[in-house]
């Protein structure tokens, strides 16, 4: 698993456009002189993510942009089309890049995978938060299984 | 569910798949078209219709919510949870207890 300091692992995800799904590169998102905050949770339409993580997120984009961050975003094992239409569902809109890691290369490259097959969902990653300037987590903050916390909006906006 | 249960002897099926919920050809054509269908498909003897995708019961649950409403437009009669009960696996078995979600 990558720790504090580490710079995140490269890798290309995708979120839904107006002409479909585009390529965003790790090194776009998290590029240098960028502050971000990235929130990675275990599946789009599931519970928890849509009644909590995400609408927090949101609704505290004013506060969190007010401390100098420049991008949120939204991971998850999801394809482009799935997390955009959530995106939709969540009204996240400008606020919350929508990012799909289909294949979880992300996802295990930052060693934050685990294997929900057994509950007919694949290889998922766990639900964690991070703070990333210019390309380095400053922060990290991983949930135990089926907790949720620290990733929380609020845990997060009080560590920027 | 179990595929036994949905391929049970004394039942005819026909089952579809596709590459993914909510991608452009799956959602404008291929589940409105069984949508549209559902009453001549079942006329035939038909007792299940089932769309499968390599996607968890949670999207594919809001993908079908989401689909009903093409078929409304589409000028289906049926009440909309006859139609889902009829087109859409979302069975608790199958859906797993999310307390990792």
């Amino acid at each position: 698993m990558v720790k504090v300091g580490d710079k995140v692992p490269n890798a290309t995800l995708r979120m839904m456009g107006p002409e479909g799904p585009k390529a965003v590169t790790t090194e776009e998102l998290f590029a240098p002189g960028k502050k971000v905050v990235a929130f990675a949770l275990p599946g789009a339409f599931t519970p928890t993510c849509s009644a909590k993580h995400v609408p927090g997120f949101v609704s505290e984009f004013d506060k969190i942009k007010a401390k100098g961050v420049d991008t949120i975003a939204c991971i998850s094992v999801n394809d482009a089309f799935v997390m955009g239409a959530w995106g939709k569902e969540q009204k996240s809109g400008d606020k919350v890049m929508m990012l799909g890691d289909g294949g979880a290369e992300f996802t295990n490259a930052m060693g934050l995978s685990m294997d929900l097959t057994k509950n007919g969902m694949g290889v998922r990653s766990q639900r964690y938060a991070m703070i990333v300037q210019d390309g380095v987590i400053k922060d990290l903050f991983v949930e135990k299984p089926g907790a949720f916390e620290v990733s929380a909006a609020e845990n997060v906006l009080k560590h920027l | 569910m179990t595929t036994e249960e949905l391929v049970a002897p004394g039942k005819k099926i026909v089952a579809f798949a596709l590459p993914g919920a909510f991608t452009p050809t799956s959602s404008v054509r291929h589940v409105p078209g069984f949508l549209a269908n559902i009453e001549t498909i079942k006329g035939k003897g038909v007792d299940t219709v089932a769309c499968i995708s390599v996607n968890d019961a949670f999207v594919v649950d809001a993908w079908g919510k989401d689909q009903t409403g093409v078929a409304d437009l589409a000028g289906i009669s049926k009440p909309r949870e006859t139609r889902g009960a009829e087109t859409w696996s979302r069975s608790a078995t199958r859906c797993p207890t999310p307390h990792f979600a």
